[in-house]
């Protein structure tokens, strides 16, 4: 689920990756320490999906639930490196408006 | 050439969403599906489990067929339990928005069967498309 944080305090970003599956099963676990992270640290996010290999919509609540957490004091939660089909889930729940999608490099 | 049918029953627990999930990748496997419409069912299955497991309040059984056609797959997922429409959040139902997008864009069609605005039973197919 979350492979590494990292909490840089110049940029004061978060560098999440994530790895394995995101479901139902693990949601409430993710939601609590993505929030615990938010509490430690009020930053910006930067979610790494290289090794993410599922996500649900249990587990997309909960990115939309950090994301409102995040814009209460004006922060973003990027995501990079999603896998094409897992960027397709994001596409068809419109959730690729919501959060900001990189890429590689190249934000969408 | 008539159908072949798999049940599959699992507890309407979450810990065992998975197995549904991962079965249904090996049914579509055996009809011929590529892996992007097996990532499909695979989604879709998972997402119809969710959203029938959010609205039971005591959750006992959930029943799973598969139905082989030569080029499609049919999916029956029922769940037994309590339910209770007044149970559901809105934080549910905007989670449950969330999977219904999901599953009407992974299948070529789904049906809800409704009770009271309860989903009680969710329908499926997906065709081979060759």
């Amino acid at each position: 689920m979350i492979l590494d944080e990292r909490f840089d305090s110049d940029t004061k970003m978060w560098y999440i990756s994530l790895d394995g599956e995101i479901d139902i099963y693990n949601a409430p676990e993710f939601k609590e320490k993505l929030h615990q992270l938010i509490q430690q640290n009020p930053g910006d996010f930067i979610l790494d999906c290289d090794s993410l290999n599922y996500i649900d919509s249990t587990g997309l609540g909960v990115l939309i639930s950090a994301l409102r957490r995040v814009k209460e004091y004006n922060g973003e939660i990027k995501i990079r490196n999603l896998k094409p089909y897992i960027y397709k889930i994001f596409v068809i729940t419109g959730l690729d408006k919501i959060f900001t999608i990189e890429v590689g490099n190249r934000e969408q | 050439m008539s159908s072949d049918l798999i049940t599959l029953a699992i507890p309407a627990k979450p810990e065992y969403v998975m197995i549904a999930r991962l079965s249904s990748a090996a049914v579509a496997t055996r009809i011929g599906f590529d892996v992007d419409q097996i990532e499909d069912i695979k989604m879709a299955v998972a997402e119809a489990i969710i959203m029938i497991i959010n609205q039971l309040t005591r959750p006992e059984k959930l029943s799973i067929s598969f139905i082989l056609d030569p080029k499609v797959i049919g999916i029956e997922i029922f769940g037994e339990g309590d339910w209770e429409s007044s149970n559901i959040s809105t934080h549910d139902l905007g989670q449950a928005q969330l999977g219904k997008y999901i599953l009407s864009s992974m299948m070529d069609s789904v049906k809800f069967d409704l009770d009271n605005g309860t989903i009680r039973a969710i329908f499926m197919h997906k065709d081979l498309g060759v």
